[in-house]
């Protein structure tokens, strides 16, 4: 190997030889020597897999570009300085690689290189494809939804509206043919339990039937209307919704004292249900669910409890990054079916979404708190505090308030007493690994430490009257400290206070700084303590500029501005006090909520007082911020709708991106899920996923025209399913046809309507509906499922993030922490289990029998009588015949009941 | 790139077509086990008193180390040395405190990690990294993924099962979830304070309906599905409905015996003792004898190793789940089962060798218990194609920090998928757009540990 050096620098050096040969030979040099040492030694970390400090070495330009910490790594203008030489020499800040070092020839090869020119011969076989921002310019969800006229089909024998005609021409261009429409109790049994997930009452099979002979599209018509006005339908569509909104009553694994409930999350769900049964339209629903509060007009609040949309994810143990990750998750991928959050850690990989716009949104959350005490809700000027005995109400209330009282003021007033050693301690900066723990009287509390900082770290934008002073001397270079601090003081124009403070000191350090504000704003304490008046009579002295430093203690942005439940959670108080008050907060909200008689209120967020201008997190990793980006609506939207958002935290304005005519997304990815819901797949399959990696919808125009009409008829979801439903598309029967399977066997073109299986929450309702036990009261707080005497709707059940009844999941049920697009369906025989052995199935076969008049009735009545109801048809002859004889033979009339709720027929909707 | 061998698998169980989701499956390349036991002592044993040996901390007892306490979630103080005493176990010699002396007879099919570590000190977030692969985000459990790849071997058992006596452990059943994996795939939790397999297993029986009389049930059930398809001609979903009804009829039967430890010989169960967690660990091999893929147990509820106050509760603990332990290896061994069945054992993280300085309400007034420590700490694997009698990397000489071969959770899980037959890089799941890996973008098959 030596020896090809010295070939090299000799030819290197050699004036004789011309440029051009010294580049190629500098180039094999490269190839020969450079190129492999960085392969084998830095690419791992430093390349197109991952991006250690956002560095990549695996190409000129992006080496050139250098990491986003140490910026350059190559130095042309002097190469033996270059940070990548410096840093395998390890005479750097940074020794590389870390774990071994390179051969001293290997280094030398580098270094030649680098006094080279670090010429880097590219592949020339390799085209790059084009960008994803190119790619996303011709993507067919990118392009905005315009009106699609249908084709001209020819009608044979159907009805044919303009979605048939879509579906026909294109089975057309496939040689496919549609099926039948279906008899009449197929399709008030498809359409029951499509729309409300309840089963049809034998009257309304029999009065069906009769309007459908004489009038199929008027029965059709009549059927579709009514049950869209049925109180029932919200709930069906509301439930699906749910999945999408990861919605649950509680916040998943919280520790010590932490409350584990979203006790109010119920009014959410019932703001779902009623806004579906109202019809309020999508971009309205949308509109409520992101701003809520912004929009509120008039006396009547109860739409902020659309708010929970956001806020009833799951808590990540108080981990607000993930918090607000999960918040952007089921905002993008649930309103837009883009895949945002892959942007936390790098750009995405395939969609137009670079991390820019991940912290984008990521400002919009981080500048939104959650309240402790939640508003109440209701119409009307006043709002109910309780309803049941005020008194009782007070006298807890009390308790609690006096206790807050006791513990918390004089809490805060020991910290605030106390800022010069929170100041310092902001100059050791965050810790790692930091969990908030109890802690004894006196004790430093990082997590306060941890709220200066972030607070200082608010008042860098503009020129903060206190605090500017801090950054600009922040600033600088430890050796340079006392030499220039006296200039950059004499300079600025801050507080009076402030400034002669820091002139009249020798300032060495930034240990110094802090001393000094520390004094200052202890006194303006102590001042406040000596003027000894309670906190409701405090008032911010007049002075200008005692009135700043009054401002950073007790203003509405001070550090110590938090409720009491902030300052519980990150133990704040001394650990006994602490712990106690946490309790009384538990003890209190358990009883209120258990008095059954707490008004509704809403888990909802506001913005915060200051506006959160967020910085990309390099990597991912909070510890290392980045550059700092404006809060906006995604780019990939086009520019019209991502300019930077200027009113407060932005969420109204996100809200209106969304839902604007010119989101080539949103319309299109609800048309999509209705679509889904109501034919088993979606015209789009990844109905979360409208990326460039999603396969292409199956009938692009029809979706537009979906879409397009949706949009242009007031985002009435009413109007989308009436006009899907009187489709001959969607009422044609499920039968098999071979020879059209054989061309289509995943039934993409829709020859045929896909056999569906009831979900958990039917299957559940329908059993309880056909054995007479069922209650259809709608809304209110959430019943255990598990509760052998909970009848009401399954959608009415307690959903405890850390406690799923295990039927749930058996039975499909998605997890509710994440945003669930689709649920998976499997066959397992744990499913069979329960529905042969479960005690709440074995009571429903119990009261069927009964229902059906089996203690009663001959055995041809009650067969008749179990068919219709379980079945919602009359048993064949050789039914009542195979009855009797199970019968006959000593079985039980439940056990029949059983098998029949149990089956294929029942479980299945044809 | 391709997720061999799944892409099918997972159009069944969307479609619900005819196999069923549990059905066995192989993966990438042949597999050397076929079946895992992980035992997991929550709440973080700690290293330095079981399997890394530290005589360095006995030099400085009570004094500071000569290297600073790397930071941890609490405050700690001045070396701790063990009070276990350490002895030479086997063929290898290698050395394990006596918490672990029955374990340790099996030294010599045992792979000691002495390298482990982890990302943070904290409980919550360790369990979800072990468990689950990321220690924040709703991902898949690691016996999902292998329940999902490889289905089971016994259609009438689960095929994940965890075994947690009293109650839940931290984390409660994230650490067994399947996320946005299939329901189907997400552990069965068996509480094993109980024996009754009615309250072992739910609707494993009917309480009101004998065998016979369900046997003519389903028959009826049977005929009535069987005419309901016959006229719905190709449907392969209706069908799989039918099976499930008679796998779960044989399901009553053999779960019943296989959580029947009495059915073991007295010998047998006098060799793995008499706590709860003995029956645990016996019931894992009746389980893994009978074909189920993943069985993890659970020391118990909550995270009783988390030893802040005192470390001596450590041999309260070790003296209930050691015996079991080591009456596993030996049992699965003459059966003839180690080969094929990987036993992977340790907490999510280790302890400090430092002592950790009281807290209010925290300590009860004790100073002679560890903090947390993800910087060090072991593990071990035993059976199922890992090379035994072997030590592998080391802590510094303080047990503080990995320094020598440093093996990372990510590692352990890569190299036992690759045990298993996967290459974890390509065993994916197609997610919210993206290919989902157990691993995610990290970890690496960890060669030196293989036979």
């Amino acid at each position: 190997m030596t020896q090809v050096f010295v070939m090299f620098l000799v030819t290197w050096f050699l004036p004789l030889l011309s440029r051009t040969q010294a580049q190629d030979d500098a180039a094999q040099h490269f190839e020969k020597h450079v190129r492999p040492v960085l392969f084998r030694n830095c690419v791992s970390c430093h390349g197109p897999k991952k991006q250690e400090s956002g560095l990549r070495l695996d190409s000129r330009t992006e080496a050139l570009a250098g990491g986003d910490i140490g910026g350059p790594v190559i130095d042309l203008d002097s190469p033996a300085n270059s940070h990548l030489l410096l840093a395998v020499r390890g005479d750097g800040d940074t020794t590389m690689p870390p774990d071994s070092k390179l051969e001293p020839e290997e280094i030398r090869a580098i270094e030649i290189w680098l006094k080279a020119g670090a010429p880097w011969p590219t592949d020339s076989t390799v085209v790059e494809g084009p960008t994803p921002a190119e790619a996303w310019k011709k993507h067919w969800a990118a392009q905005p939804v315009v009106a699609q006229p249908p084709p001209v089909v020819n009608a044979v024998n159907h009805v044919i509206t303009p979605i048939d005609a879509f579906i026909r021409h294109r089975m057309k261009s496939s040689d496919l043919q549609p099926s039948p429409i279906a008899d009449a109790r197929t399709l008030i049994r498809r359409t029951h339990f499509v729309l409300t997930g309840l089963p049809p009452s034998r009257q309304k099979i029999e009065d069906f039937t009769l309007q459908f002979s004489a009038d199929p599209e008027q029965a059709m018509r009549q059927l579709v209307d009514q049950l869209l006005e049925s109180p029932h339908y919200g709930e069906r569509w509301a439930r699906h919704w749910l999945d999408l909104a990861r919605y649950a009553d509680t916040k998943g694994y919280v520790r010590l004292q932490e409350q584990p409930n979203f006790y109010y999350a119920y009014t959410y769900r019932d703001y779902v249900v009623n806004s579906f049964n109202a019809d309020l339209p999508y971009n309205q629903f949308i509109r409520e669910q992101l701003a809520a509060d912004l929009l509120l007009t008039g006396d009547d609040n109860r739409s902020l409890a659309a708010l929970s949309f956001l806020t009833l994810g799951r808590r990540f143990t108080g981990n607000q990054h993930d918090v607000i990750d999960d918040r952007i998750d089921v905002v993008t991928r649930g309103l837009m079916g883009i895949t945002a959050t892959c942007a936390r850690c790098h750009d995405h990989k395939f969609d137009p979404i670079p991390m820019d716009d991940y912290y984008a949104l990521y400002g919009v959350f981080a500048s939104t708190t959650e309240p402790s005490d939640l508003p109440h809700i209701a119409r009307g000027a006043a709002k109910p505090i309780f309803r049941g005995d005020m008194a009782v109400y007070r006298r807890k209330r009390k308790i609690l308030d006096d206790q807050v009282d006791q513990y918390l003021p004089a809490a805060l007033n020991m910290l605030r007493a106390d800022t010069t050693r929170y100041l310092h301690g902001v100059l050791g900066g965050r810790k790692e690994f930091l969990v908030p723990l109890p802690a004894a009287k006196g004790e430093l509390r990082q997590t306060f430490v941890e709220r200066w900082i972030e607070y200082l770290e608010g008042t860098k934008r503009g020129v903060h009257p206190v605090f500017a002073a801090w950054h600009a001397l922040n600033e600088l270079q430890e050796e340079e400290f006392a030499a220039t601090s006296r200039d950059i003081v004499n300079r600025l124009s801050v507080n009076t206070i402030v400034k002669d403070a820091l002139q009249q000191t020798e300032l060495v350090s930034m240990s110094d700084v802090a001393s000094v504000y520390g004094r200052i704003l202890t006194e303006t304490y102590q001042k406040q303590v000596a003027a000894d008046t309670s906190d409701s009579d405090r008032k911010p002295p007049d002075a200008a500029a005692e009135q700043q430093l009054w401002q950073v203690l007790y203003g509405a942005d001070s550090p110590f501005a938090m409720s009491p439940r902030e300052a519980l959670d990150a133990y704040l108080l001394d650990a006994e006090q602490n712990r106690d008050l946490s309790q009384a907060y538990l003890t209190f909200d358990a009883w209120l909520v258990g008095t059954g008689q707490a008004p509704d209120r809403a888990h909802v967020l506001y913005d915060s007082q200051r506006v959160h201008e967020p910085h990309v997190f390099i990597r991912g990793n909070p510890e290392r911020t980045g550059r700092q980006v404006p809060r906006t609506a995604p780019r990939l939207l086009g520019d019209s709708l991502s300019a930077p958002f200027t009113m407060g935290s932005g969420r109204l304005e996100l809200a209106n991106a969304i839902v604007s005519p010119d989101n080539p997304l949103t319309a299109r990815v609800i048309v999509n899920r209705v679509w889904k819901h109501l034919f088993g797949t979606g015209l789009v399959q990844t109905t979360s996923n409208f990326g460039l990696r999603a396969a292409p919808p199956s009938h692009p125009r029809l979706l537009d025209h979906l879409a397009h009409q949706f949009m242009a008829e007031g985002w009435s979801l009413k109007k989308l399913h009436r006009r899907i439903l009187l489709s001959s598309t969607w009422q044609q029967t499920s039968n098999d046809r071979p020879e059209s399977r054989a061309i289509d066997p995943e039934n993409r073109l829709l020859w045929r309507a896909n056999r569906r299986r009831l979900d958990f929450e039917t299957l559940r309702d329908t059993l309880l509906s056909v054995s007479g036990n069922l209650q259809l009261a709608l809304g209110g707080p959430p019943l255990p499922l598990t509760d052998a005497e909970n009848f009401r709707r399954t959608i009415y059940g307690h959903i405890n993030r850390s406690s799923l009844p295990t039927m749930l999941p058996l039975f499909d049920f998605p997890s509710p922490d994440i945003h669930s697009p689709s649920r998976p369906r499997t066959t397992a025989p744990q499913q069979a289990l329960y529905l042969l052995n479960n005690p709440f199935v074995m009571k429903r076969a119990e009261l069927l029998a009964r229902q059906a008049g089996a203690a009663e009735n001959g055995a041809a009545a009650t067969t008749n009588e179990l068919y219709w109801r379980a079945l919602g048809r009359p048993p064949s002859d050789s039914e009542v015949q195979q009855c009797q004889q199970y019968v006959d033979a000593g079985g039980q009339w439940s056990e029949l009941a059983q098998t029949l709720m149990v089956s294929n027929e029942f479980l299945y909707v044809d | 790139m391709g997720t061999i061998g799944l892409a099918p698998l997972i159009a069944d169980v969307q479609s619900g077509s005819a196999d069923a989701p549990l059905s066995p499956r192989s993966a990438h390349h042949p597999a050397k086990a076929k079946a895992i036991i992980h035992i997991f002592l929550n709440g973080g044993p700690s290293h330095v008193d079981t399997f890394d040996p530290k005589p360095l901390l006995k030099r400085y007892d009570g004094r500071t180390l000569p290297v600073a306490n790397l930071p941890t979630e609490r405050a700690t103080g001045n070396a701790f040395p063990s009070p276990f005493r350490f002895r030479r176990y086997g063929e290898s010699g290698i050395e394990v405190s006596d918490l672990f002396r029955r374990t340790a007879e099996s030294i010599d099919d045992i792979c000691v990690v002495r390298s482990m570590h982890a990302d943070v000190p904290n409980h919550e977030p360790s369990f979800l990294l072990w468990n689950c692969g990321d220690a924040r985000l709703p991902r898949p459990s690691m016996g999902s993924w292998v329940t999902y790849g490889l289905g089971s071997e016994n259609q009438n058992l689960p095929g994940f099962v965890a075994l947690c006596p009293n109650g839940l452990p931290t984390q409660g059943v994230e650490n067994w979830r399947s996320a946005f994996l299939p329901g189907v795939f997400q552990g069965a939790h068996v509480d094993t304070q109980f024996k009754e397999v009615d309250r072992l297993i739910e609707n494993i029986r009917n309480t009101t309906i004998s065998t016979a009389r369900q046997r003519r049930q389903l028959d009826f059930l049977l005929h009535a599905n069987r005419r309901h398809k016959d006229s719905r001609g190709f449907a392969p979903d209706l069908e799989a409905r039918i099976q499930s009804f008679e796998l779960a009829y044989r399901m009553q039967t053999e779960a019943a015996e296989a959580f029947d430890v009495s059915q073991e010989t007295k010998q047998t169960q006098k060799m793995y003792g008499e706590s709860v967690q003995a029956r645990t660990i016996l019931t894992a091999r009746r389980l893994v004898e009978r074909g189920v893929r993943f069985v993890q147990v659970w020391y118990s509820g909550g995270q009783p190793w988390d030893n802040h106050d005192d470390i001596g509760i450590h041999s309260q603990l070790s003296a209930n789940i050691d015996p079991p332990i080591g009456a596993l290896l030996k049992d699965l061994k003459q059966r003839g089962l180690l080969d094929q069945t990987l036993v992977l054992c340790g907490g999510e993280f280790g302890r400090t060798p430092t002592v950790e300085l009281p807290r209010p309400l925290l300590n009860s007034g004790k100073q002679l218990g560890r903090d947390h420590n993800h910087h060090g700490f072991s593990v071990w694997l035993a059976g199922g194609g890992i090379k035994g009698g072997h030590v592998h990397g080391a802590t510094d000489e303080t047990g503080w920090k990995a320094v020598e071969k440093p093996v990372h959770v990510h590692d352990i899980h890569a190299t036992m998928l690759h045990l298993l037959g996967f290459d974890h890089e390509s065993f994916t799941y197609r997610y919210a757009g993206r290919d989902f890996r157990l691993t995610d973008v990290h970890g690496r098959v960890v060669n030196e540990l293989l036979a």
